[in-house]
Formats: structure tokens, sequence, C-alpha cells
């Protein structure tokens, strides 16, 4: 691939979204907006699918490195732009481009206010894919605020329900996320001069095999700020509660970014900084209190389980069902010190594949509830029912979704928990009783899932004095390009579950390379 | 003795002199039209080129020493940087008061001409290195603007305007202290010789080795008195009072030109006048200024329903910023390899001149078409004005410190250094106070872009070009130095190196 390609992939779409805010619907100019945000996001499809085939898995390290070495350039305070892929970011970025694709397909109905509904999805996918790709702690920082402004409008205007509430609390928890992401970024920088991620595993490597980095400010302390901060992104009980809220109110197209690629910058950014860098810094934070996150991991993962089988919304039960499958991330990141003991790092792939898996499964099953949303106009679950009779394509793929969510072997959902659940596992005591009870969690997710499938898609028909009934015989299934969007998807998961090393190989050499470097 | 070139150096004051003179006599000749203003802003622009000229001149070749008017006034680099920055608000303000003024004031000429009186003694300010001068260049910067308050049709404009002029009497009664607290200790009011004398000092006023006490408290009842004119902990209660009830001109003066000489002569004294060895002395009570300030304007912005009233409880909260960044400006911190506060603090004033000017610019301009400051008339605004309301939002947005715009790059700057001069609890609060501020910057773009009100239909003419103008300029000003600061942070160097 060519040099640049990765600025490409974040900056076009900002800057075309820009275009179209400012020069779409003037006097001289009319462009079809839809039509064009399709084409842009089809190019970033491509063109990631592309960048993440020609990453070479023999060479394994970062590619793709744009450089530009004067950003900040000062003594006192040097800030570059760098960006780069390994093998933990580039699946992220494939994730990226393809759930961006799906959105614009997902907000074709979009009626109020197009333009600048365009530009705001368009810039946010730019800029999350600059999150993944930023090799520079600042950088990073940079493109993780900036993701809030295009999302704070998209949920706020073309909300549901209480849209501005859910908006505004979004907006401060994740900027008391980036807050203590600033300070943390702030602090590394302080005690060790650079922002650049590599600097740093460098000075940690510089001193003997997993010495520990002597900072100015305990590391204990750095390594918290990060944690919490990047909890709220993810999110972890008990800073969960802006998601459903978020996610409920959210549009369609909002949702699936939400849960498919902006949950994963928190994930993403434990096994970055939390477990990557820290490896350098000082190694035995996470060794020592591994058994605690591993707790509070199987504890989410059940809680969320336990909430979700309450829900009577069904964009909310998925919502909640995220919180339930984000505790398998920090299971999987507990299992950090299981190289060193028993020298295997399934858990730590299986959390970086977890996030690749349940930004397709969650973006799917959004996708299907929306779709259904627009064609019944709620999503009450009792009100639904008997739906397979007029949509049974919605219907068998959301029982794909449902059943890759609960883990069936075949679909992908299964590869990255059955790792999880070994890699943990292996690390023995609290460790194990922990998995043991996480394990539980997928009984939960077969029951609400198939519950909630079977209640509003299959059973009786709706009942008479639900307002579904007086347009029940009006439903339609999927058009065509709908069926696209919900095929990527499907497909994605489907492939995954039956040859997950087309992930997997290039995951296990990010993972991997933070123990080898 | 004054030769011709300490007049040539004193130009752009000189210039502001005369410039009061004609719009005095314009005035007499024309008092109905808005020829004041213009000549006011005619007079501003002279004396800013002058500045800039000036300060880059010394800037290209480097020149770290000023030249100096019998010991009294400095033209240094740093000087002449702040006097530039002030100017140029001055100018853009007056340019922005044109139009916009009309049925405002009661007497323009009067006004415009205390304005450039005020706008002098602030430019002075920034090159003060005498006691006494500094005390006659703020009171010249104070005595003004009693008048310009006054100086309306509004009913609470005298009541604003006693409430002004008492709260800076007793400020400058306690500068004064502090004044006569630094001469009866070093025997001295110029700034060179206080800062050789302490040291030498017999063993009978000091306090931990080598820090004087009475010197340090003479130093501190300075900067609480300077405090008055940078809008912080302790003097701020006049802030809210005087914003609201001030005509918004004056409200943006206050609030933007105002708080930079308030700033530039603070940093004079403490980094001029008082021994640097004292930094870690008075670096504590800065911080605590800074913490108070930060959270005090923040929590009561919360629920203000005035945009005047809230935008003066978020200047409070961004002298707190700026306080943060001078509080940890040790210059032998841990890591030697750390930006300086000092840089960090003069960077983020360019930063706050820059967006404040900008944000209340835009607010003059839309508040004029929805004659009203209440925020919740600021609904669908954004559909009214939007031209202005996207400059107003791109304001906010930096005011906030949300990445791609300056405040953000001043905020990393300043949180920074705090960090690196282990003052981590300053930043945690600092940083949670930026959280706290966004519930009210973004009630404003909700308001503006998000809320729709009944008479959408209404279509207002365009606003006033100046301010349009002017404002874009400001918000592309925060976009791109937002992005690649380099620019800004490599004169900001250049200028504060001959403070260190």
């Amino acid at each position: 691939m060519p040099g640049g390609t990765l600025s490409f992939l974040i900056f076009f779409p900002i800057i075309s979204g820009i275009l179209i805010g400012i020069f779409s619907e003037n006097k001289f100019l009319k462009i079809n907006i839809k039509k064009t945000s399709l084409f842009i996001t089809g190019i970033q499809l491509i063109l990631s699918i592309l960048i993440y085939f020609s990453y070479d898995k023999t060479v394994g390290g970062f590619q793709f490195i744009d450089y530009f070495d004067s950003w900040i350039p000062f003594e006192a305070f040097t800030a570059r732009y760098i960006v780069g892929i390994d093998g933990l970011s580039a699946p992220l970025v494939l994730l990226t481009g393809i759930l961006g694709f799906c959105s614009v397909i997902a907000s074709m109905n979009i009626q109020l206010r197009q333009k600048e509904y365009f530009m705001w999805l368009l810039v946010l996918q730019g800029v999350v894919t600059g999150v993944f790709a930023s090799l520079d702690l600042l950088l990073l920082f940079v493109f993780w605020e900036a993701e809030l402004i295009p999302m704070y409008f998209l949920i706020s205007i073309w909300g549901s329900g209480r849209a501005h509430y859910s908006a505004m609390k979004f907006l401060i928890f994740t900027l008391t996320s980036g807050a203590l992401l600033l300070i943390g970024i702030i602090s590394l920088y302080f005690s060790t001069g650079t922002f650049l991620m590599f600097d740093i595993t460098e000075l940690g490597l510089s001193g003997i095999v997993n010495s520990n980095l002597s900072l100015a400010i305990p590391a204990i302390f750095i390594f918290f700020i990060f944690f919490i901060g990047f909890a709220i992104k993810l999110p972890l009980f008990p800073v969960h509660s802006w998601l459903p809220d978020a996610h409920t109110d959210a549009p369609t197209a909002v949702s699936i970014m939400l849960a498919g690629v902006l949950l994963k910058m928190g994930g993403y950014g434990l096994l970055r900084i939390n477990v990557d860098l820290f490896h350098y810094i000082d190694p035995s934070i996470l060794t020592d209190l591994g058994s605690y996150f591993a707790i509070i991991g199987a504890f989410s993962v059940i809680y969320g389980a336990i909430l979700t089988i309450q829900q009577t919304d069904l964009k909310r039960l998925i919502a909640f069902s995220s919180v339930s499958h984000m505790g398998y991330v920090i299971l999987g990141f507990s299992s950090y010190g299981a190289f060193a003991s028993v020298g295997s790092t399934e858990g730590l792939g299986g959390t970086a594949l977890q996030l690749f898996t349940h930004g397709t499964i969650t973006g799917l099953a959004f996708l299907l509830v929306g779709l259904t949303y627009e064609r019944t106009h709620t999503r009450y679950i009792p009100h639904l029912g008997g739906l397979v009779n007029k949509m049974p394509l919605i219907t068998t793929f959301f029982v794909i979704a449902g059943f890759a969510s609960l883990g069936l072997p075949g679909l992908s959902g299964f590869v990255a928990e059955l790792m999880i659940f070994v890699g943990t596992f292996k690390m023995g005591s609290l460790y194990a009783i922990s998995t043991i009870v996480a394990v539980f969690g997928v009984v939960l997710a077969a029951g609400y899932t198939l519950w909630m499938i079977q209640r509003a898609y299959f059973g009786k028909d709706v009942k008479e004095d639900s307002p579904v009934a007086k347009i029940f015989d009006q439903l339609t299934d999927l058009n065509r390009l709908e069926l696209l969007s919900v095929v990527i998807l499907t497909i994605s998961i489907v492939v995954v579950g039956i040859y997950p090393s087309i992930i997997t190989d290039v995951l296990d050499i990010g993972v991997g390379e933070i123990f080898t470097r | 003795m004054i030769n011709l070139n300490d007049i040539l150096l004193l130009s752009p004051e000189i210039t502001l002199v005369i410039g009061t003179f004609v719009v005095i006599i314009v005035d007499l000749f024309s008092p109905k039209k808005s020829y004041s203003a213009i000549f006011t802003s005619i007079f501003l622009a002279i004396s800013s080129i002058l500045a800039i000229a000036m300060v880059s001149n010394l800037i290209s070749y480097n020149d770290a020493s000023g030249l100096s008017i019998i010991n009294v006034l400095s033209i240094d680099k740093y000087s002449l940087f702040l006097k530039s920055l002030i100017l140029v608000s001055g100018l853009s303000i007056s340019v922005c008061g044109i139009n916009l003024l009309s049925e405002e004031l009661k007497s323009k000429g009067e006004f415009w001409a205390l304005f450039l009186v005020s706008i002098t003694g602030m430019s002075l300010l920034t090159s003060v290195t005498e006691m006494i001068t500094a005390w006659v260049a703020l009171e010249l910067t104070s005595l003004p603007v009693i008048g310009m308050l006054a100086l309306n049709q509004r009913k609470y404009s005298l009541e604003v305007s006693l409430k002004y002029l008492i709260l800076s009497a007793t400020s400058s009664a306690i500068i004064l202290m502090g004044i006569a607290y630094i001469y009866g200790v070093s025997g001295s009011t110029f700034f060179n010789e206080i800062s050789t004398i302490e040291t030498s000092l017999s063993g009978k006023y000091l306090f931990k080795d080598s820090t004087n006490i009475l010197l340090l408290f003479g130093a501190l009842l300075l900067v609480s008195g300077a405090s008055f004119k940078i809008a912080s902990f302790p003097f701020f209660s006049w802030v809210p009072d005087v914003y609201q009830g001030a005509p918004t001109i004056v409200t943006i003066y206050l609030s933007v030109v105002s708080k930079i000489a308030g700033f530039s002569i603070i940093i004079r004294i403490l980094f001029d006048a008082i021994n640097s060895s004292m930094i870690s002395e008075w670096a504590i009570y800065l911080a605590i200024m800074a913490a108070v300030s930060m959270t005090f304007g923040n929590v009561m912005a919360l629920r203000q329903s005035n945009i005047k009233r809230l935008f003066a409880y978020s200047t409070i909260a961004h002298a707190g910023y700026i306080l943060v960044g001078l509080a940890s400006s040790e210059p032998d911190g841990l890591n030697s390899g750390n930006l300086a506060g000092i840089q960090a603090t003069v960077f983020y004033l360019v930063a706050y001149a820059i967006t404040n000017l900008t944000a209340f610019l835009s607010i003059l301009s839309i508040s004029r078409e929805i004659n009203s400051f209440d925020i919740e008339e600021y609904k669908g605004v954004g559909i009214r004005a939007r031209y202005q309301s996207i400059i107003l939002a791109i304001s906010l947005i930096s005011l906030l410190g949300i990445p791609a715009t300056i405040g953000f790059m001043g905020k990393a700057f300043i949180f920074t250094s705090a960090i690196s001069n282990n003052l981590m609890w300053l930043a945690l609060l600092g940083i949670l106070n930026s959280v706290i501020s966004a519930y009210y910057y973004i009630r404003i773009i909700k308001l503006m872009f998000i809320d729709s009100s009944e008479d959408q239909t209404s279509k207002t003419a365009n606003s006033d070009l100046n301010t349009r103008i002017i404002t874009s300029f400001g918000a592309v000003l925060i976009i791109v130095i937002g992005l690649a600061p380099v620019m800004l942070l490599g004169i900001v160097e250049s200028v504060v190196n001959l403070l260190q």
C-alpha cells in the first residue's frame, strides 16, 4: 500500500464530511448527500479491507507508519503526528471501516437536517480510526476527545426519547474519562519525557528485563487513572450508567457506531496502555491485582446479564447485553499474568478478538432492531410478536446475531469467549472461580437472547391492543441496500466463527509483541 | 533624561494620547455621528502597527535585553508582545463598536476618549519596572472605566459604576500597602534594585534561610490587589454584577483587555522584582487563588440565566486556569526538560484573549438581533443567525478545551506544567473543573442548534459586517493555532525567556 494510506483513511471522511456540511445544498451545487456519503464510506470499507489484508504478518510490528515530526516540536513539549497499525489495532481499523459503511446504510431514512447528520457521521468515523491508529499519546487523546462533539450532536438532534438528557450524560461521562486520560498521559510524559508509545517501551527495555521504570509519579497511580478512564468508556460496572441511556435514545446508525466502535476504544486503550505500555513500566501491578480485575469482570458479566433479562425495550436490552459482554474484556484483561506464569496469551488474544466480534455482532443486532423499529414504530417487546410472518429475513438474521451473541460454536462470539475462558482459567484459584462464574453469563445470555427473539419475532401474533396490530399488514422486509449491510456484517460473523485465523493470526502477532519486543 | 529615542520607544502610547485629544475634538463638531469610534479605531490601528513592528523586530533579532527608559519603563519583547495583544484586542472592540453602539451610549465622544485613556494605561502597565509608576498606570486603567460604566442609559449603570469604583479603590489601597511593605524592606521602588537588595539582607527579616517574609507579604498584597484586574480570588465579587450591568462593549473590554494587563503586571512583579528563589513560597498562594477561582467560577456558572453573567463566572474560572500556570512556574522543577509554567501561562493568556474576544463579540452581535441577554432566548438562534452562532459555538468549544482548538492546547500546556511542578492536586482539580464547565458551555450550543424556537420563520438581517470579519478571523485563529501551535509557542518561548 502506498504511504499515506492510513492518514487518508483518517482524514478523508473528516474532510469530506466537513465539505458536505459547508458546500452541499447551496445555490450552485446540489449533490445527493446520501449517495455521496455511501460512496465515501464505501471507499473507506474497501481501503480498510485492503490495508488489513496487506498487513505483513511475517514482519509484524507497526506498519503503514505516517510520520510528521513537527506538530509540536519543542524540546519542552514534543508531540508528533504519527500513525501506524500493528496486530492489535489492524482488526479494529477494519471493524471501523465495516461499521462505518453499515451505519450510513442504516441512515438512509434520515430526513431531518441531512447535511449536518452525514457531516457528523463521517467526521466520527475518521476520528475513531484516528484513535486506533495513533502512536503518539497526545495525538490519541486529541482524537479521543474530538469524537465527543459529533456524538453529542448525533444523539441530541436525531435521537428519540430523552435524547438531550442522554446526550449530556454521555458527554459528561466521556469528558470525565478523557480528563483522567489526559492526567495519565501528562503524568507519563512528565515521568518519561515522551508521548511516543514506542519510546516508552524502549525506555522500559533499556533497563533490565522487566525492570520497573522509575517514575516520578507512582506507576500504580497512573495505572489506575488510565484504568478508570478506559473503564468508563468500556463501560464497566459501576460507571456504566451512561450506556443504556445513550444507546436507547441514539438513532440506529449512532447506536451501531457507539456499540460497535466507540466502546472498543476503551478495550483498545486497556490493551494498548494498561497492558502493552505498563508491561514495560511496571508489570507487577497487573500481575498482582489481576485476580481482582477477574472478579470485577465476572461480576460485570453477571450483573449486566441480570439487568438485561429484565428489559422490555429491544434496544435497551441489547445495550445492557453490551455491559455484560464487555465484562469478558476485563476478565481476559486480567489474565495478563498468564504469560509469566504459564506462558500463554490466549486470554489477551481472546480479549482483542472479543472487541472485534462484539463490534460486528452488536452492530448487526442494533442494525436489525433499528430496521424493525422503522417499520413497527415501537421497540416495546410486549407490543411485538409474530413478526417472522412479515419479516422473515430480519428474523433470520436476528437469530444469527442472537446465536453469535450467546456464543454458539461456528459463530465468532464463541471463539473469543472460549479463548478468554481458557486463558483466564489456566491462572488457577481466584481466576478460575471468576471464570466459572462468568461462564454462567453465557447461560444467562442464551436466556435473554432466545427469550427476546421468541417474544418479539416468533410466538403469537401481536395483541389486539398493540399499536403494531393496525399496521401489521403493511410491514415489509429488508430492501436491497439494507440486505447488503446486514449480509456484510453476517459474513464477518460467520467467517470469523468458522475460520478464526483470519483475525487471530494478526491479533496473535500484536499480543505476542507485547511480551517479546 | 528622555531623549528622542525614548519617544520613539513610547510611540504606541503617544499615538493613543494624541488619539484621545483628536476624538474629543472630533466629537465637538459632529456629536451625532459615529466618527469618534472610527477615529479611535484608526489611532488604535496605528498604535498596534507600531507595537507589532517593534516586537517582530526584537524577536527576529533575538534581542534578549530590553531598552530601559530612566529605569521606570522597560521596552522589551515581553512588554511589546502583551502590548500588541492589548492594542489589537482594543482595536477589535472599537471596530465592532462603530456600528453597534448607537443606542447604548449617551455620549460617544467621551466614551471613546476614556476608552483610549484606559488602553494607554494598560499599554504602559505592560512595561513598568517601578512600583509607583505601576500604581499610576493601574489607576490610569481603572478610573476611565468608572466613567465608561456610567455613560449609558441603562437602569443600573450608576450602581454598577459605584460598585466598580469602591472595589477598585480598595484594591488600589491594598496595592499601595504592598508597595509600602516592599519599599520598607528593600528601600527601593525599582524592580531591578529590589531583586538584588533582598539577597543581601541581614538575618532579622529572614524566614527559612533566604526568604524574606516581609517582602513576600508585600508581594502577595500586590498580587491580591491586582487580582481585581484579572477578576480572580480574592477580588472577584464585583465581576458578575458589573459584567451584567455594564454596556456589553465595556464587558468585553473588562473581560479581555483588562485581564491581559492585570496578568502582565503580576508576572512582572513576581518574576522581575521578587527574587526567583522565593517562587516556592508564593506559588502556594497562587495555587490557592487558582483553585478557589476555578471552582467558584465554574460552579456558579452552572445555574446562570443571563449570558453576560454566565460569562462573568466563566472568566473567573479562566483566570483560575491561568493562575495554575503561574503557580507552577518554578524554573528548576523536577524535570528540567519540561515546559515552564510561565510559557504555558502566556500561551493560555493569548488563547484566552482570542477565544473570549470571539465569543463575546459574537454574543454582542447575536444579542442585538434577538434583543436579549437571556440564555433561554438563544433557542433556535443557530437557524436565525447561523454564521455568528457557528463562530460562537467554535469559541465555546475552545473555552471548554476540546482538541483541535487553541483552548485545548492552552489547557494541555497549563496542566502539563502543573504536573511537572508537583502540583498534581491542582491539575486534577483543574481538569475536573473543565468537565464541570462542559455543562454550561454545551447548554448554550444545545439551545442554539438543537432546541427549536417558535418563530423560526422570522429571519433577521445579516449581522454587523465588522463583527463578522473580526470574529471569523478569531475563529480561524482558534482552529489553526489549535491544530498547529508551533508558531505561537515559538513566539511565546522567545518572549518569556528574558523573564527567567
